[in-house]
């Protein structure tokens, strides 16, 4: 494994610590981990999925010790959760979805945020990985906010009002037919948007400190003090965007889905 | 495994783990967390509204208190200057009545000197004409004795100044 490791060129080197494996990757030790094939489709789990699982217990311990016990006045940990709470209630999901809608899609809310907050932290664990920096749980969770807004939109709306509020009223008929596609093709570049932008983001992060660790490999020991002090920077700047892409994902998650529900504006 | 390879099967892990994580967290944390939440706001709010009704009713307290004070220095002050009026209408009554009592003993004593005075003059007028008789008679021995020597005695004293 070592030999072969020396014969890969840098670039692969980086690929194969961003990429999802059938083997949990644990520095040296190379985990193999079972393959399930349900209904036909492939549902092996890959490292990706163990780090995302990882992240899911952690996020619920952390949050249900954090915040057990409490009465009305907080203590510790849960003051931050709290604090988070309230941020994303006041100045996320009321000013975009009402004060009446705001604090139903709390939960929803909520959970997306530190779910994305703590797959993107993970990754920054010595053994950990990004989940979020796997395209396929981006797209799925992109996919999960599309359902919210479709969701949404029709329940406030009904099937054919939401369809109908998608273009803008008082249309010339003559422009219809490019209007249509464009408004659904709209509608359809919103979930993709969040899917890259969060994928991408983690992506590039890991990409960069990979490519700044790689550099002494190519280079020699001796850039390592400038090289080390790069990726030092670049993983604070990491931990920086892991919050704020799962406050971006979060806050446009709910500025869509309320303008599904408003549809006037 | 490619960068960008579709792979379906971590996409419905990744909706099943998502599902579940919300279920979970939304049943041993959201639920408790925002109910908490609102219940706090709520009770911040109101003990607000009480502190604020409780000064409001301070303050319309200390105002009654200080119109209660100036009420009652108003009444002191009434009760005062009756009680002085009342004071110097007594004075005035004893001291006229006083006076009154005192003219009337004066004019009474008066009154009693002049009839005392009145009295001494009438005797001392009997006693001078019987002196004066006496006297004349006692020069005149015998003349003196008739009628119309009498008569002229008396004229005479008669003539004699009412205030000697």
């Amino acid at each position: 494994m070592a030999a072969q490791a020396e014969e890969q060129s840098s670039g692969s080197f980086i690929l194969e610590h961003i990429t999802d494996h059938h083997e949990l990757h644990l520095g040296p030790l190379h985990i193999p981990l079972p393959h399930i094939e349900l209904f036909g489709i492939d549902m092996s789990i890959t490292g990706h999925l163990v780090m995302m699982w990882v992240a899911s217990l952690l996020l619920i311990l952390t949050l249900i010790i954090s915040t057990k016990r409490r009465g009305l006045i907080p203590s510790g940990f849960a003051n931050a959760i709290e604090a988070i709470a309230i941020f994303i209630r006041d100045d996320v999901a009321i000013p975009n979805l009402g004060e009446r809608d705001g604090p139903k899609y709390m939960p929803f809310l909520m959970t997306l945020f530190f779910f994305v907050l703590f797959c993107n932290l993970l990754g920054l664990i010595p053994f950990g990985q990004t989940a979020t920096g796997n395209i396929n749980v981006t797209a799925t969770l992109a996919g999960i906010s599309f359902a919210m807004m479709l969701g949404a939109g029709i329940k406030h709306n009904g099937l054919f009002g939401f369809f109908k509020g998608l273009i803008p009223p008082n249309l010339p008929i003559a422009l219809l037919p490019l209007m249509i596609p464009l408004e659904f093709l709209g509608l359809l570049t919103k979930p993709f948007a969040l899917c890259i932008r969060l994928f991408a983001n983690m992506l590039a992060g890991h990409v960069v400190i990979l490519s700044l660790i790689g550099i002494i490999f190519i280079l020699g020991l001796f850039v390592s003090p400038i090289s080390i002090a790069f990726a030092l920077v670049m993983y604070m700047l990491e931990i920086f965007i892991g919050f704020l892409q799962a406050y971006v994902f979060t806050l446009l998650t709910a500025l869509f889905v309320g303008l599904c529900i408003h549809q006037e504006h | 495994m490619d960068l960008l390879s579709p792979n379906p099967g971590l996409i419905i892990w990744t909706l099943i783990t998502f599902v579940l994580v919300l279920l979970v967290l939304k049943k041993f944390v959201w639920g408790p967390l925002l109910s908490a939440l609102d219940q706090r706001e709520t009770r911040i709010r109101e003990a607000l509204e009480q502190a604020d009704k409780a000064r409001a009713e301070a303050e319309r307290s200390a105002e009654e208190n200080k119109q209660a004070l100036a009420q009652a220095q108003a009444e002191a002050q009434a009760a005062i200057n009756k009680a002085r009026e009342d004071a110097e209408l007594v004075a005035r009554d004893v001291q006229e009545r006083a006076e009154a009592d005192a003219q009337q003993l004066l004019e009474q004593a008066r009154r009693t000197i002049q009839q005392e005075r009145n009295q001494a003059l009438q005797t001392l007028r009997q006693q001078t004409a019987e002196l004066a008789i006496l006297a004349a008679g006692q020069l005149l021995e015998e003349n003196l004795d008739d009628e119309h020597n009498k008569k002229i005695v008396d004229d005479f004293i008669n003539r004699m100044p009412e205030h000697s």
